[in-house]
């Protein structure tokens, strides 16, 4: 072959080398550009997500009902702590397992062979332990720093995550009102870990606590370290806000620890407490039982994270009378000193008895002694439409609007749905059903003059520093009775806590107190029972100027039959949890209404003996 | 070239070589400075990064005092306390409880009937 062929042949060869690699070149380049845009992209570029912090919980004077604890996770990296070391041409395996163990043995409680079994060689992240506390995380650290000083060996393999624990500091106070913070009971949420308020304030104001994550892209090292100088794009973190109840601690400390007396003494299958301002509506305690620790949710039956104050509805019985009673006096159809017959105990029309065979009553009286007929046939003189609406004002039937989760409505039948019986049964509080939550509430109009208010458990939500973001004002959602007619009634609930009223145990001494006791059969296999009872008491005190107004509700108490009434079993409750919230508020008897009242006891043990 | 040119011709370039020498100098210069202002921007990242990472750790364990602040005072953990002796409370009776400018609570007033 001549010089000229074989240089033509390596021309070709070298022209087919080159083509090939150019083929090569415009397929990298060309056809897989964005593959390799984003492997290169990866390699230098790394974002992180910078968690929110959740915001708090506080009372109405800014004391803690829940808040985050800083937590760590301890993660273990296998690969540099289970590695081959070459020393020019020996290679030595290294295991700092055993150190590892030895030295987290007794901080994390786990014992070493645990520990070692655990950290599988080539595992980059291992997680060693969850949540352990500051405290913990402060003696690792120096235990790592020790070791690594007097052995010269490098820990790097150890690491720790930021994690959180929601805590509530006033265990199962007011916990039916905090809620907790938790996986959602379903799968999904559970396997991405997605955490989220459940019930109570938790779950109704997420949005406010949860805040918003923030993003940070950066560029990394060839180490794969963030090189700070080149941070990219960055979102801060928007944490989450603090929210501030209408709660006062005190008060509610005062209605658990009487609540929780009067149960272990009833023993009931459940009661309840609300407390309100009749001014503002703000809600100032509220408990249930049986109750349970947001800090151990898992522990609680359903029944108990159950909110009866809002979500459970019963009959009012003859603490709906007071409304009722409002209504025939509001319409000017009577007066308080109007005299009914009540037909001495037996209401052939209506089939319907009184407790005792009244006669001529006056409305006062009708209230005073919770006559069943009296109530009935002020009902009657209404008429079904002008009663239905009128206890439609009065919220009943309706959500109140509160900022808890589960709010019921209640139960108020449509007018077109009523028996002839009806008007009757709905005026004692029987066919209509509410939550102790509107019980309250419409009490506590009749208590300010007239005004339905809007019941509230906010006070405000403040950010981080402090500033305030939203300002939750009382709210007035209507006027329901004249301010003559709220008095007029006022006077008649005043006479149920005297000497001759179904609730003298509500009495408190030097106040004035107006209330209303109502007892209820339970419907068991649709008939009303004769042996199981609800049994309550609503009342608001001073009488004069309204500082607070009470609900008592006690499902079933574990008493004789003849002394499960609402005078016997929630009554003494109220005055208990009154008593002792009116000397927190810091007011004071009045000094001739205790004066009158001694001289009245003076004079009647006086002619007694 | 006249004579006197070539009498005063420079047997060495020195503005030549100072010149090189000035470019080179400039250079380097640049590049030690560019390394420096890299080296501090290192330097500085890092820093910024140990303080954040500081902050970071100091407010942890801010909250973490706060929370265990909080569940030390806890109304619980009071009464736990007080019930254990731990606090060494002594209840005052109502009936020794003397108020000068306001009237006697109605709790005192039954204890004192009571008696």
């Amino acid at each position: 072959m001549s010089l000229t062929s074989r240089a033509c042949i390596a021309c070709y060869g070298l022209a087919a080398v080159f083509t090939a690699l150019s083929a090569r070149l415009v397929y990298l380049a060309v056809d897989r550009h964005e593959e390799f845009v984003i492997k290169a992209f990866d390699n230098y570029k790394g974002s992180e997500i910078i968690p929110a912090r959740r915001g708090a919980i506080q009372d109405a004077h800014g004391t803690m009902l829940a808040r985050n604890e800083p937590l760590k996770n301890v993660i273990a990296d296998a690969t540099l702590l289970v590695f081959d070391k070459r020393d020019g041409k020996k290679t030595e395996q290294i295991d700092l397992r055993p150190k590892v163990a030895a030295l987290l043995t007794g901080p994390l409680q786990m014992s070493e062979a645990d520990i070692v079994k655990r950290i599988v060689p080539g595992g980059r992240y291992i997680v060693l332990k969850k949540k352990i506390t500051e405290e913990t995380y402060e003696r690792i650290i120096e235990a790592i720093e020790a070791l690594q000083k007097k052995e010269k060996v490098n820990l790097r393999g150890i690491r720790f995550e930021q994690n959180f624990e929601r805590i509530y500091p006033a265990g199962q106070i007011a916990s039916h009102v905090v809620g907790f913070y938790g996986f959602e009971d379903n799968e999904k949420d559970r396997r991405l870990g997605r955490y989220k308020g459940i019930e109570g304030i938790e779950r109704s104001m997420d949005d406010w606590l949860a805040g918003k994550d923030g993003t940070r892209s950066f560029v990394k090292d060839g180490r794969g370290r963030e090189i700070v100088s080149s941070r990219g794009n960055e979102r801060a973190p928007r944490n989450g806000s603090d929210v501030r109840l209408t709660i006062d601690l005190n008060l509610q400390q005062i209605v658990e620890t009487e609540l929780e007396a009067a149960c272990k003494r009833l023993k009931p299958i459940k009661a309840s407490v609300v407390m309100m301002d009749p001014k503002t509506g703000a809600i100032l305690a509220l408990s249930n039982r049986p109750t349970f620790d947001p800090n151990e949710p898992g522990k609680a039956r359903p029944e108990q994270r159950f909110n009866h104050v809002v979500s459970g509805i019963y009959e009012p019985g003859s603490t709906f009378k007071a409304v009722t009673c409002a209504g025939g006096i509001n319409y000017h159809l009577v007066s308080p000193d109007t005299s009914i017959f009540c037909e001495n105990g037996y209401w052939t029309a209506h089939k319907l008895h009184d407790h005792h065979p009244y006669g001529e009553l006056t409305v006062g009286q009708i209230i005073e002694k919770s006559s069943n007929i009296g109530a009935a046939k002020i009902a009657v003189q209404l008429g079904e439409e002008r009663f239905y609406n009128w206890m439609r004002n009065f919220g009943f039937g309706q959500s109140t609007g509160i900022a808890l989760p589960g709010e019921a409505r209640g139960m108020l039948h449509p007018r077109h749905l009523w028996s002839n019986l009806s008007i009757s049964r709905v005026a004692m509080g029987h066919e209509v059903a509410a939550t102790p939550l509107q019980v309250v509430v419409a009490t506590s109009a009749i208590a300010n003059g007239g005004h339905l208010m809007m019941p509230q458990i906010l006070k405000d939500i403040r950010d981080e520093s402090g500033a305030m973001l939203v300002d939750y004002q009382p709210q007035e959602v209507r006027r329901v009775i004249t301010e003559d007619t709220a008095w007029k009634v006022r006077e008649a609930l005043i006479r149920v806590t005297g000497k001759k009223g179904t609730a003298v145990r509500a009495h408190i001494p030097g106040f004035r107190v107006a209330g209303k006791t109502g007892t209820s059969q339970k419907i068991e296999d649709g008939h009303y029972s004769k042996d199981d009872h609800i049994t309550s008491f609503v009342g608001y005190v001073p009488a004069d100027d309204p500082a607070i107004c009470i609900a008592v509700v006690f499902d079933e108490a574990q008493v004789p039959n003849h002394e499960d009434v609402g005078g016997m079993v929630a009554a003494p409750v109220f005055k208990l949890i009154a008593e002792k919230s009116l000397a927190y508020l810091g007011i004071q008897p009045d000094p001739i209404l205790l004066q009158q009242e001694k001289d009245e006891a003076k004079a009647l043990a006086k002619n007694g003996r | 070239m006249s004579e006197n040119s070539r009498r005063y011709a420079q047997a060495v370039p020195v503005i030549a070589i100072l010149m090189v020498v000035i470019v080179v100098v400039s250079i380097a210069g640049f590049c030690i400075k560019t390394l420096m202002v890299q080296h501090q921007v290192v330097v500085g990242g890092d820093r910024i990064k140990r303080l954040e990472k500081e902050l970071a750790e100091l407010s942890n364990k801010n909250e973490a005092l706060q929370t265990k602040k909080d569940q030390l005072t806890s109304v619980p953990a009071l009464q736990k306390a007080v019930g254990k002796g731990f606090v060494n409370l002594v209840k005052i009776d109502e009936k020794c409880v003397v108020n000068v400018s306001q009237p006697r609570s109605s709790v005192a007033i039954a204890a004192k009937e009571e008696r």
